[in-house]
């Protein structure tokens, strides 16, 4: 166990130095650091533009290897670079994840949760109308862009509003400034709402297609009959068997799901203002900032690595099939 | 009978898609009886118990009476059949791998069964009665602790005997609990099953589909047809004078492991799930069938007084008991074969010395970290023109690694000569022309072949690799199909449009197209129906008298062996023990594996003795991986022979291996000690 974890700590670390390195060279391809400086008037001084990339070391001048080479020095020493505002790319990656974190998390336990609820009801009551509707709704759900989703729901929040005539869904930004104690944690609450719904659907369109069908492929197995023949009835046989045995692949598809949503949080975050990681990130495109572009990618990387790890030592715990 | 303990009257069964698969059943039991259902697939036998024990998939209707012990099942809500399922009837089921749930320790499974019906049981109390059930069923105390996959076939089975019996059930169902096992675990799990019930005092319903099973375990048989019990007797009785024309079909297409004799084919198929008429639903595959059998269905009749009853659904069963109708009236026997075979000619396939060790690899870059699995062990074989030569043992032996081998599928040490030349060292385009003359019929015809592929083509792509010319082609396809016994308007049928039977032949015809030199048949039978298998048996015998078929037969059946070989070789942890013709080898088994192998076969004949379990304990080893071989026999951890035998003898078993000699002119084994008579017990 202990080698196996060792090992796979080993391949991890080498994944995500190769990640990070192609996510820092893709990112100084395709970036051009100097588009913030292009068609100000009065023009900026080379002297000063020079100076500039120098302290986010993004110089063209240097050559590619090098710019590599220093950036992974300051990675060893556990620092991300400059961003092109002149704060450390670590710090603002800090602030910004725990607001990307709260949507993820909240999302992802909500849109696992309901998906695999959703899921076991639609095999369980396989061709009923409930199957047959959420059937069809994820289908919708999935072919619609998560954006569209986004934009509806503030249609419908505004609407509501409006027919109320007071604000009770609030989805610009994550809060007004001005509340604090209770109405302050009502507020964001408030504000959470929405881009977690958006995020949650989309969660539960996926996850309750998965769940369907690996619980109807228990339920096609004589375990079911078996633990009924031996004295359970239709429902407790098939919580305490069928549910369980159809749970276990969910559950580490779920935790590597944590981590393929931040590509889907992007774009919630972007529609409904949140500054959070993915923001960060399409910011750093804009505006040709390499560093945090780097970053973002270098954070990424780990974290998809490390769910990965977490994924395969959950399925071993819970399936004694599965050896390490 | 005083208080049945099962009375089913008038149940019917039908299933969500329209099918109605059990249409109006009558079935009594006595307590502590044991009673075997017997049918070819699709007859009812699955939905009748499923339907008795309440197991029925949703959608499914039950109309009708199921009484146990004088209680009403039909119409229980399912809270009160849970209630009743584990102490009232419990049931055994044939796949025990997905039945045991893969999440629980196996001894755990077996407490829960019993805590489900007695919500007040101490700890203490759940555990002394798990340890009992499974120091009954044969199980070290050690293996509660297992998961159902780290136990093989037989150990998860008796797993299930055990949670079956937890609760001492007045009714036991067993649906097929031997089929997916070896013939020897098959008889221990039986052995197994027959104390369970004895101990639990508990009646056995036993669905089988091998009359052998039934005839050794039964004391009275029912016989299923199109979802109707159309002939009830006690087994002897049964086996011996046969009342309805569909059980005497039945028992003439069986093969018997103790001679070779003509099979008799029933004709037709079984009607469809969806079948409705007035007659008998055999009428029309019956050879005595009277016009009034096509229009009223006969009633399950005879002589009630006699206890238990002899009953035939069969307007002409009174003609069978009287003797004006006789059984070789409805089912003649064909004249006995000429066994007198021609000398053999020259080797067609010689396997010297093969051997091939899987590697069990730790991950890439860690190859053999974990050892190796010798699959074949020294395996020598010769394939003469003209004969059928079986290759017997149970699954692990290493059979399907040595065929492999003669179609270059897997890289192994040894030499595979075929037609004389050695596979090794010719050049590619002689090698071609030689893999060409061995045609290879797989175990399922269904996977087998190409679903998009009419038979026409499917049985002419071994010509067009050939390159023989399409007219040529389709008259040759013709000729084959005819060759087993198919009309040729099936070569424009797609395999979906075929029965399992017919498939098979499809796979014999591709494989005869090319007029092989020698055809391997891997389990030519299994999975296929009694009076199917007994018509493919039939045509293959056929082949070999007419055609001077050359054969490679691979199978674990023993009956199949001795209805068609010639010679004979058994395998057992990759090694050849004993190879000699069929019948020295059947009435005079040399080597103790292979005494073992024929103690176990179940013979379908009630008053022969009754199948014994000679090897005791599982073959773990087949699949267990080795260090560096020792040199030793492999057997001996299991011999019956090596129990019994001196301290030094034991020595050499210990030390050395076995080598495959001549004991007589046409007889090999591989055995230090098969001469030492050791007495028995």
């Amino acid at each position: 166990m202990l080698r196996y974890l060792a090992r796979r700590a080993a391949n991890m670390l080498l994944l995500a130095l190769l990640a990070t390195s192609g996510g820092y060279v893709l990112a100084s391809a395709a970036l051009d650091p100097l588009v913030r400086f292009r068609g100000s008037n009065p023009p900026v001084p080379d002297e000063q533009v020079r100076r500039a990339l120098a302290l986010t070391g993004t110089d063209p001048d240097t050559p590619l290897a090098g710019r590599l080479g220093s950036w992974l020095a300051g990675l060893a020493r556990g620092s991300l670079g400059t961003s092109v505002d002149n704060r450390p790319v670590t710090s603002e990656i800090a602030e910004r994840a725990g607001t990307s974190l709260q949507l993820l998390v909240l999302g992802t336990v909500l849109g696992v949760g309901l998906g695999v609820l959703v899921g076991i009801v639609g095999a369980v009551r396989q061709h009923r109308w409930f199957d047959r509707v959420t059937t069809q709704g994820s289908f919708v759900v999935l072919a619609t862009p998560t954006f569209v989703v986004a934009v509806l729901l503030m249609v419908g929040a505004t609407r509501l509003n409006d027919a109320t005539g007071r604000q009770i869904i609030r989805f610009t930004g994550q809060y007004t400034p001005g509340h604090d104690g209770w109405a302050g944690l009502a507020d964001r609450a408030s504000h959470l709402l929405l881009p977690t719904v958006a995020l949650t659907l989309g969660l539960v369109a996926v996850f309750s297609r998965y769940q369907r069908a690996a619980l109807l492929d228990v339920l096609s197995t004589d375990l079911v009959r078996g633990a009924r023949a031996m004295g359970h009835t239709q429902r407790s046989a098939l919580v305490r068997h069928g549910v369980r045995v159809a749970l276990v692949p969910m559950s580490t598809l779920a935790v590597y799901t944590g981590g393929m949503v931040l590509a889907g949080a992007t774009i919630t975050e972007l529609t409904f203002s949140w500054h959070g990681m993915g923001e960060y990130l399409l910011l750093a495109a804009r505006r040709g900032d390499v560093n945090a572009a780097a970053g973002t990618v270098a954070c990424a990387a780990v974290l998809v690595l490390a769910l990965g790890l977490v994924a395969d030592l959950l399925h071993a715990w819970l399936d004694p099939r599965v050896r390490l | 009978m005083a208080e049945p303990l099962l009375d089913v009257r008038g149940l019917h069964v039908r299933f969500a898609d329209g099918a109605h698969a059990v249409r109006g059943v009558d079935l009594q039991m006595a307590p502590g009886e044991v009673l075997g259902l017997v049918g070819e697939s699709g007859a009812g036998k699955s939905a009748l118990v499923s339907g008795v024990v309440g197991l029925l998939p949703r959608g499914a209707t039950l109309t009708g009476s199921v009484r146990l012990a004088g209680t009403e099942l039909v119409g229980l809500d399912d809270r009160r059949l849970a209630a009743l399922r584990g102490p009232g009837v419990a049931m055994v089921f044939q796949d025990p791998l997905s039945v045991l749930n893969p999440l629980r320790r196996v001894g755990t499974l077996v407490a829960e069964a019993l805590r489900l019906h007695d919500r007040t049981v101490t700890t203490h109390a759940v555990q002394t009665r798990v340890d009992e059930l499974f120091t009954l069923v044969g199980l070290p105390a050690g293996t509660q602790q297992a998961f159902a996959h780290e136990l093989s076939g037989g150990m998860r089975q008796r797993v299930g005997i055990a949670i079956a019996i937890a609760c001492s059930p007045r009714l036991l169902v067993a649906d097929e609990p031997t089929t997916a096992l070896d013939v020897a675990v098959q008889v221990q799990v039986l052995e197994v099953l027959d104390t369970a019930r004895q101990t639990a005092d508990a009646g056995l319903l036993l669905v089988s589909h091998d009359l052998g099973v039934v005839a050794g375990w039964a004391d009275r048989v029912a016989v299923m047809y199109a979802g109707h019990v159309v002939e009830q007797a006690p087994t002897t009785d049964l086996f011996a004078a046969p009342r309805m024309p569909y059980t005497i079909g039945l028992l003439r297409a069986v093969p018997d492991p103790r001679a070779a004799r003509r099979l008799v084919p029933v004709p037709g198929e079984p009607p469809t799930a969806g079948w409705s008429g007035p007659g008998c639903a055999f009428a029309p595959r019956c050879p005595v069938a009277q016009p009034r059998c096509a229009q009223e269905r006969p009633r399950l009749g005879g002589d009630q007084q006699a206890l238990p009853a002899h009953l035939a659904a069969c307007w002409r069963a009174d003609e069978l008991v009287g003797g004006t109708l006789s059984l070789d009236d409805v089912f003649a026997v064909g004249a006995p074969r000429d066994r007198e075979r021609p000398v053999p000619g020259d080797p067609v396939l010689e396997i010297c010395d093969l051997r091939l060790t899987y590697r069990l690899d730790a991950g890439v870059r860690r190859r053999g970290r974990r050892g190796q699995i010798v699959a074949v062990d020294s395996v020598w074989l010769t394939v003469r023109r003209g004969e059928i030569v079986a290759l017997v043992g149970e699954s692990g032996a290493g059979k399907t690694s040595t065929v492999e081998r003669i179609f270059e599928a897997v890289p192994a040490l040894g030499t595979v000569r075929l037609l004389g030349h050695d596979l090794a060292r010719t050049g590619r385009s002689v090698r071609r022309r030689l893999r060409r003359s061995v045609q290879l019929v797989a175990q399922d015809a269904t996977d087998a072949l190409d679903p998009r592929m009419t038979v026409r083509a499917t049985v002419g792509e071994p010509l067009l690799l050939a390159r023989v010319r399409r007219p040529e082609r389709h008259r040759r396809v013709a000729a084959a199909l005819r060759t087993v016994g198919l009309h040729p308007t099936v070569a424009d049928a797609y395999p979906y449009q075929l029965s399992g039977g017919q498939r098979r032949r499809v796979a014999v015809a591709r494989a005869l197209v090319t007029d092989p030199e020698l055809v391997v048949l891997d389990e030519p039978v299994a999975g296929l129906d009694v009076s199917v298998a007994a018509g493919l048996l039939e045509l293959l015998a056929d082949l070999r008298d007419s055609r001077g078929l050359t054969a490679l037969v691979v199978t674990h059946d023993l009956a199949v062996v001795r209805q068609l070989a010639d010679r004979v070789a058994v395998m057992a942890v990759g090694r050849v023990v004993e190879e000699a013709p069929t019948a020295a080898l059947f009435t005079a088994p040399a080597h103790p594996c292979t005494q073992a192998l024929l103690a176990a076969v179940p013979v379908p004949d009630p008053t022969a003795d009754r199948p014994r379990a000679v090897f005791r304990p599982e073959p773990e080893w087949a699949s267990a991986p080795t260090g560096p071989a020792t040199p030793q026999c492999r057997l001996a951890p299991r011999c019956p022979l090596f129990a019994g035998l001196t301290p030094d003898r034991q020595h050499r078993c210990r030390t050395e291996v076995p080598r495959l000699l001549p004991s007589t002119a046409d007889r090999t084994v591989a055995c230090h000690w098969w001469r030492t008579v050791v007495p028995s017990g």
